[in-house]
């Protein structure tokens, strides 16, 4: 069997109390864009916290490129896995290319240290996100959609091979979205990066994943190849509203209807 | 940012602070021309001048320069850990915590004859410790309150438990003799007062100890921009650099505090001076920031001289003077930026 990217077993995480993910298993596998769907508060954002270290499950045991989580040391996995949290924050004042190279931070050691390779790493983030020319501007004078795109860009100059990224579609026009989505396209096909996102549209998981997560309180109600997922009648069971897939002449996904007041 | 180079400003800073601390050394009550100060640091000069400078002068400038220095760093440092640009160890309870803690000990250990029962080197410790106390509560204060992440939120604890600090140090110094008073009132305002070169010497070792921890971790400091998440998805341990962080701050405040006293808002200032004329995230802020606090400390403490002559003011009083107004502009301008 191929390595997979990360492995839950029995993976229960609670907040203040609250579950927000029972005994989940889960396999994914490497080399692919997963998407993790499903309603608000059904655990997909946890799961990728719980994935990335960043929260710790009370039980279960999860494991990331074949090692358990507790075996890497913090720099290790940052250089392995990148992730870009639903709302990061940064000082307004702070230029887009100051806020790309902390991206670097588990390439550097000592004081100052930045390399020929940080600063390749740097330009070519900046590049393909399309944010070279606005390098020397300070966020907080960016529009939202080239806000997020500097975010992404601090996650890609991390160089690691697989990026999660938490709803990076949030708070973007649709153009702005596509956008973003082509990129990670992009860098899954022409880099071979594995990306896991949280996805909130499901048109969008239709036209990029490979493989789709439907979450369900705190549950996973389908796993594996988008359109084998993405059912009328799951979607229908999962969000709870009627829904219809229609063939688009000219597109090769089905398109999403969903029907209110089913 | 302005256009020269960074090791420049940095150089500019340094040449500042050695001119300063020259003019420094040969101000006083028996003045001494530049040139036979000068004679004198290189050994030239003739031996009355070379007592002035070398005892009576110099090791009060050093240790102006080198309190201000650890301030300064604290500031800064705090900033970073709280991600707020008003957090500074005056605000937040540290200075004053520092001050109960040698005042305390000044009233515990001195016996009927106001001679100290123990040794005297002992009152950086205390600093430390009561620094220590005053940081943790406005930790564990801001930990258990659901809205005590807001940068506001720390602030107001810092500055009640500063004033809780404060009455103390008072209560004490009333309640206390008259001589013990005398000696606790340059810790309430601050004071470089009489120095000599052994208390050069350790906060010298301290501060020595502080940058060979921030020139090995120092890159962990910039991380600290970022929200504690995203921080750690970069790959830093976010709860362990936020801790050693904060304890270097509350220690170099200690330090600070123990031989010159209170002196307040330094922590404050000269990282925002640095932010103005360097830039908080170009290479060597942190050594901006501490040449801007000595030069501070040290203007403040040759000023504090030199004023009202013979009357010695307290130089944490004209670091306040400037302080205060700047802690109040960075909270309206707070205000108008999250309101």
């Amino acid at each position: 069997m191929a390595e997979a990217l990360a492995r839950l077993r029995n993976v229960t995480a609670r907040y203040d109390g609250v579950t927000a993910l029972h005994t989940v298993g889960l396999d994914l596998p490497e080399g692919l864009v997963t998407a993790f769907c499903g309603p608000n508060g059904s655990g997909k954002s946890t799961a990728l916290r719980v994935m990335r270290g960043l929260h710790v499950p009370s039980m279960g045991d999860v494991e990331v490129a074949g090692r358990p989580l507790g075996d890497w040391s913090p720099r290790e996995l940052a250089k392995s896995v990148a992730m870009l949290s639903q709302s990061p924050d940064a000082p307004p004042e702070l230029t887009v290319q100051d806020l790309v190279r902390l991206g670097r931070f588990a390439h550097q050691r000592g004081f100052r240290g930045q390399r020929a390779e940080d600063r390749i790493a740097c330009d070519r983030a900046l590049d393909a996100t399309e944010m070279t020319h606005l390098a020397e501007r300070p966020i907080g004078r960016l529009s939202g959609g080239q806000l997020q795109r500097a975010w992404i860009a601090m996650t890609i100059a991390q160089d690691a091979p697989h990026i999660f990224l938490d709803e990076p579609t949030n708070h973007l026009d649709v153009s702005h979205a596509f956008e973003v989505l082509e990129l990670v396209k992009r860098l899954n096909r022409s880099e071979g990066r594995s990306i896991v996102l949280v996805l909130h549209d499901l048109n969008m998981a239709m036209r990029y994943a490979d493989r789709v997560v439907l979450f369900d309180k705190g549950h996973i109600a389908a796993a594996g190849p988008t359109q084998d997922v993405l059912t009328e009648r799951r979607i229908a069971e999962v969000f709870g509203i009627g829904c219809r897939l229609i063939e688009i002449e000219g597109q090769n996904v089905p398109t999403v209807v969903p029907l209110p007041g089913n | 940012m302005s256009p020269i180079a960074a090791p420049l400003r940095l150089a500019g800073l340094a040449a500042c602070l050695a001119v300063l601390t020259v003019v420094a050394t040969g101000l006083g009550s028996s003045a001494l021309p530049l040139d036979r100060v000068t004679a004198a640091l290189i050994g030239r000069g003739e031996t009355m001048d070379a007592v002035i400078v070398w005892t009576l002068r110099l090791p009060r400038v050093v240790l102006a320069v080198l309190a201000g220095m650890a301030l300064a760093l604290a500031g800064a440092l705090l900033q970073r850990v709280t991600r707020n640009p008003v957090a500074a160890p005056s605000i937040l309870g540290i200075t004053d915590g520092a001050a109960v803690g040698v005042v305390a000990f000044l009233w515990i250990f001195s016996d009927d004859a106001n001679a100290l029962t123990v040794s005297i080197h002992w009152q950086p410790l205390a600093a430390a410790l009561g620094a220590l106390v005053f940081a943790a509560l406005v930790a564990v204060l801001a930990l258990f309150d659901p809205q005590g992440r807001s940068p506001l939120r720390i602030i107001l604890y810092g500055i009640s438990l500063a004033a809780l600090a404060k009455a103390a140090v008072t209560l004490m110094m009333i309640l206390g003799p008259v001589y013990r008073a005398g000696q606790a009132l340059t810790w309430l305002t601050g004071s470089v007062g009489a120095a000599h070169w052994q208390d050069v010497g350790t906060v010298a070792a301290g501060l020595i100890a502080a940058t060979l921890i921030l020139v090995m971790v120092g890159c962990h400091v910039r991380q600290l921009v970022l929200d504690p998440e995203t921080a750690q998805a970069t790959g830093v341990s976010v709860g362990r650099a936020q801790l050693l962080f904060l304890v270097l701050a509350v220690a170099l405040t200690a330090l600070a505090v123990s031989q010159v006293g209170a002196v307040g808002f330094v922590g404050l200032i000269a990282p925002h001076i640095a932010r103005l004329i360097h830039g908080q995230f170009t290479g060597g802020y942190l050594a901006a920031t501490a040449m801007i606090g000595g030069v501070l400390v040290l203007g403040a403490d040759t000023l504090a001289r030199t004023l009202a002559p013979p009357v010695e003011l307290p130089a944490g009083a004209l670091t306040a003077l400037v302080g205060a107004p700047l802690f109040l502009w960075l909270l309206l301008k707070e205000r108008r930026t999250h309101g």
